[in-house]
C-alpha cells in the first residue's frame, strides 16, 4: 500500500501549518454567515507567475491550486512532470454553469461566452492544475456525490509512481441551495486539500480504501448505518486493523460516527470548518495530521487512542468510501 | 489477468442495440439533421436518438430483471437501456450482481432536464421554483447513483467526468478495480444526452461544422454533437466480446482546449496503453481515432499515430455518430470491439479529400479486416487524453 508523503490545505483556518496550529488551539472558522455557509475564505495565491491563469479559474479550481501550492513548497521537487493527478469535486462547475445558462436566457445563445464554456467541465480544475504544475501523468476527476475526493484518494493509492489526490469546492448559491434543500443540517464550508504519494518504496502513513454502495435508502439520502459498517469492515480487513486499534474517526457526517458504534474519538471538523462535496481529501489529510503531529482529535481535547485513523465518506445517493490511514 | 468484455450494450443514433448498431456502422449510416428534440440555437446539425430506446430493449431488460426508468432524465434512460442489453449479452441477471462494481463516465448528466428552467427564468424566479430533486439529479454523479439503485448494487460505484475522455477512463478504472480484486466484475458505462448547454458552448468556441463532421478531411470545420450510451461488462477471463489489454491516460499540461500540435499527447496516451498491455506498437492492427473533425485535433492525433505506430488503418466513427462527449469513450470502445468481432474497419463517412498534412491510412468505406488488436482514442478539454488497447476474442 502507498504511503502519504505530505498534504496541502486551503481551509477557512488557513494552509496546512496555520490549520494545524489553529486546530491544536481549538479554533473554529468564521461563524455561520447565511444559514448554510462558513463564510468565504481568502484565496491564497502562491503562483505569482501564473496570475492570469488563476484569474480564469473558478473558485473550486483556485482552491485546489492553493492547496497544491501549500504542498508544493515541501514536495515540489519530488513531484515531477510524470506526476499523476486525481481530483474529486461534486458540484464543481455548477456556479459557472448556472451563470452560463442564465446568459443564454438573457442575451441569447449567440452571446454565450466562449472562454467560460471549457471551465464548465468538472475536469477543468484538474486540467488547469496540471497545466500550472506541469504534471503530465494520468489525470482523473471523480464526481460521485459526497465521496468524490475519497474516490480520488482511492484511485491514487492504487497507482505506482508519484501521484497527487485532491478535492475542492467553493461556496456559491447553487451549492448552498442544493445542500440546504436536502436539509442535512450540516454547516457548509469550502476549501481544497491535496494528498501526495511518492514511489511505492517510500515511507509515510499507509492508506487502505474500500468502496461500496447502499441501494436501499432514499434517492438523495445518506446510506444506512449497516451499509456503511459493511464498507468500514472491508477497509479494516484490507488494512489488517482491528476496531480496537482505531485512534480516531474522521467522518463526513457526525451522525455516521454515532451509528457506527466505534469507541474511538471523532473529529469535530464539520462544525469547525464546515463540509463540502470535495472534502474527502481534506478528511484524509486531517487523519494524516492527527497521526503525524499528535494533534488533539477534537475541541474536547480527546487524544488519539490507537495507531490508525478511520476516514469515512458517505454521499447523498448511496456511495460509501472508508479509508484507513496508519 | 485477462480483463475480458463479457457483454456490451449500445444505444446510439445509428442503431439501438448491438445488432442494429453494428449494421449501421458497417453500412456507414449516419443521421445528422437539425435538432428536433431541442431548440435549434446554433444552426448546426446534431445526431439525435429519435426513437424511444425502451421498446427495442424491453425484452432484454425483462430477462435480466431490470426495470427501465420512467422518472429519471434522458442520460439515465439511455444508460439504463445500454446496461440492460450488456447484462443480457453477458448472460447475467440483476440477481447475479453481487461483488459488481459500476463506474460511469458522463459530462452532461441531468443538464438537459434542468437547463430549460434556468434559461427561461431570471435568477430570482429560478431559486423560487427549483426543487431539491432538480438540483441534485443534475450533477454527473447522479447518473451512477440512479443506475446502482436500479441494479441493487452494493459494490464500488464511481463517476468519472473528464469531458470527452470520461468513459474511456471508466474502462481504465474498471480494469484497475478488477486487478485490485475490489470486485468480480465491473459495469463500465458512458452516457450523455444532448443538451443546449453543450450545443451552445461548442458553438461559442466555433467548433461545430455547419454541415456534418468530416474527420481528416482537408475542408473539415468542426464536429457535430450527438448523444449515446454504451455499457461494457468487464470480467476476468470472460472475453465473449473481446478484451481490454491495457489502458493509458496522460495530461498534456499544454492548453485548456487545444492539443499539442506535434501530437505528443496522443502519442503518449497510446504508448501508455500499449505499455500497460505489455505490447509493442507493431502489434497494433487498427486505430479507432478520437477524430472530432476539428482542424487542430485531427492533425495532432494523426501526427501522434504516425510517430508511434506502423501504417495501420484508421477510422473516425464520429463521422457517423457525432460526438457524444462523456459517452464517446465507451461508445467507441464498443465500436472497436464490434468491428474486430465482425472483421471490418468502420468507415470514416463524409471524407472527400484527405488533408494533405495527414499521412495516416484513413478508411472511407467499411474495409474487410482480419486483425485482432485495436487502439481506441479519447481526448478531452484540459488535455486529458486516454487510449484503450482492445483485442478480439481469443486474440494472443
Amino acid at each position: 500500500m502507498r504511503g502519504i508523503a505530505g498534504v496541502g490545505l486551503a481551509t477557512p483556518l488557513g494552509g496546512r501549518e496555520d490549520f494545524a496550529a489553529a486546530w491544536a488551539r481549538g479554533e473554529a472558522a468564521a461563524p455561520e454567515v447565511d444559514g448554510c455557509s462558513a463564510g468565504k475564505l481568502p484565496l491564497r495565491g502562491g503562483y505569482p507567475q501564473a496570475r492570469a491563469l488563476l484569474r480564469r479559474l473558478d473558485r473550486t479550481g483556485g482552491l485546489l491550486a492553493a492547496a497544491a501550492a501549500d504542498l508544493g513548497a515541501e514536495l515540489g521537487a519530488q513531484l515531477g512532470e510524470g506526476t499523476d493527478l486525481a481530483v474529486g469535486t461534486d458540484l464543481a462547475t455548477s456556479e459557472t454553469t448556472f451563470e452560463f445558462l442564465g446568459r443564454i436566457g438573457t442575451h441569447g445563445a449567440r452571446h454565450a461566452h466562449p472562454q467560460a464554456f471549457p471551465n464548465l467541465v468538472p475536469g477543468s480544475a484538474a486540467g488547469q492544475l496540471g497545466l500550472l504544475r506541469g504534471w503530465r501523468g494520468a489525470a482523473a476527476t471523480f464526481v460521485q456525490h459526497g465521496v468524490c475526493a475519497d474516490e480520488a484518494v482511492a484511485w491514487a493509492a492504487g497507482r505506482c509512481g508519484p501521484v497527487v489526490a485532491g478535492g475542492a469546492e467553493g461556496l456559491g448559491p447553487v451549492r448552498s441551495a442544493a445542500t440546504a434543500r436536502v436539509g442535512d443540517g450540516q454547516l457548509r464550508g469550502e476549501g481544497g486539500a491535496v494528498v501526495a504519494f511518492l514511489g511505492e518504496a517510500e515511507g509515510g502513513r499507509r492508506v487502505w480504501c474500500e468502496l461500496g454502495f447502499d441501494p436501499g435508502g432514499r434517492a438523495f439520502g445518506p446510506p444506512s448505518a449497516g451499509a456503511v459498517g459493511r464498507v468500514v469492515d472491508g477497509a479494516l480487513e484490507r488494512a489488517s486493523v482491528g476496531r480496537s486499534e482505531l485512534g480516531a474517526i474522521v467522518a463526513s457526517s457526525p451522525a455516521l460516527t454515532e451509528t457506527l458504534g466505534l469507541r474511538c474519538a471523532a473529529t469535530d471538523h464539520a462544525e469547525r470548518v464546515g463540509v463540502h462535496g470535495g472534502d474527502g481529501a481534506f478528511r484524509v489529510a486531517l487523519a494524516w495530521l492527527l497521526l503525524e503531529r499528535d494533534l488533539p482529535v477534537n475541541r474536547a481535547g480527546a487524544r488519539l487512542g490507537g495507531p490508525a485513523v478511520l476516514v469515512v465518506g458517505a454521499g447523498r445517493g448511496g456511495a460509501i468510501v472508508a479509508t484507513v490511514v496508519r | 489477468m485477462l480483463i475480458g468484455v463479457a457483454g456490451v450494450g449500445i444505444v446510439a443514433p445509428i442503431g439501438v442495440g448491438r445488432a442494429a448498431f453494428t449494421e449501421g456502422l458497417r453500412r456507414g449510416r449516419s443521421g445528422f439533421a437539425p435538432p428536433t428534440l431541442l431548440p435549434d440555437d446554433t444552426g448546426a446539425p446534431v445526431a439525435e436518438i429519435l426513437q424511444d430506446p425502451r421498446p427495442a430493449l424491453r425484452s432484454q431488460a425483462q430477462a435480466v430483471g431490470m426495470a427501465l426508468p420512467r422518472r429519471h432524465g434522458r442520460t439515465v434512460l439511455l444508460a439504463a437501456c445500454a446496461v440492460a442489453e450488456a447484462l443480457h449479452d453477458a448472460g447475467l441477471t440483476v440477481g447475479d450482481l453481487g461483488r459488481t462494481g459500476l463506474v460511469v463516465g458522463t459530462s452532461t448528466a441531468g443538464t438537459r432536464e434542468s437547463e430549460q428552467r434556468r434559461i427561461a427564468r431570471d435568477a430570482e424566479s429560478y431559486w423560487r421554483e427549483v426543487t431539491a430533486w432538480e438540483l441534485l439529479s443534475t450533477p454527473p454523479g447522479a447518473t451512477a447513483s440512479a443506475l446502482a439503485r436500479l441494479l441493487g448494487l452494493t459494490g464500488p460505484v464511481a463517476t468519472v467526468s473528464t469531458a470527452c475522455s470520461s468513459s474511456a477512463l471508466t474502462i481504465g478504472q474498471g480494469v484497475e478495480w478488477l486487478r485490485q480484486g475490489r470486485c468480480d466484475r465491473v459495469i463500465a458505462v458512458g452516457a450523455d444526452a444532448l443538451c443546449r448547454l453543450t450545443l451552445v458552448g461548442f458553438s461559442s468556441l466555433k467548433l461545430l461544422d455547419p454541415e456534418r463532421p468530416r474527420p481528416f478531411d482537408a475542408g473539415r470545420q468542426g464536429t457535430s454533437l450527438g448523444e449515446a450510451a454504451a455499457a461494457l461488462i468487464l470480467a476476468p477471463g470472460h472475453d465473449l466480446r473481446g478484451s481490454v489489454r491495457g489502458w493509458g491516460a496522460i495530461a498534456e499540461a499544454h492548453h485548456p482546449v487545444q492539443p499539442r500540435a506535434d501530437g505528443d499527447g496522443a502519442r503518449r496516451a497510446m504508448a501508455a496503453a500499449l505499455a500497460d498491455a505489455g505490447l509493442d506498437p507493431a502489434a497494433v492492427d487498427c486505430v479507432n481515432a478520437h477524430a472530432t473533425a476539428t482542424p487542430a485535433n485531427d492533425l495532432a492525433e494523426a501526427r501522434g499515430i504516425e510517430s508511434l505506430l506502423p501504417p495501420v488503418p484508421v477510422s473516425g466513427s464520429k463521422s457517423q455518430l457525432g460526438h457524444s462527449l462523456g459517452a464517446a469513450g465507451a461508445v467507441e470502445a464498443v465500436v472497436a470491439l464490434l468491428a474486430l468481432e465482425g472483421g471490418f474497419v468502420p468507415p470514416t463517412v463524409g471524407l472527400r479529400q484527405l488533408d494533405g498534412d495527414i499521412g495516416v491510412d484513413v478508411v472511407t468505406q467499411a474495409r474487410p479486416f482480419s486483425g485482432g488488436l485495436a487502439l481506441s482514442n479519447s481526448f478531452a478539454f484540459g488535455g486529458n487524453d486516454v487510449s484503450l488497447c482492445l483485442a478480439a476474442r481469443g486474440w494472443s
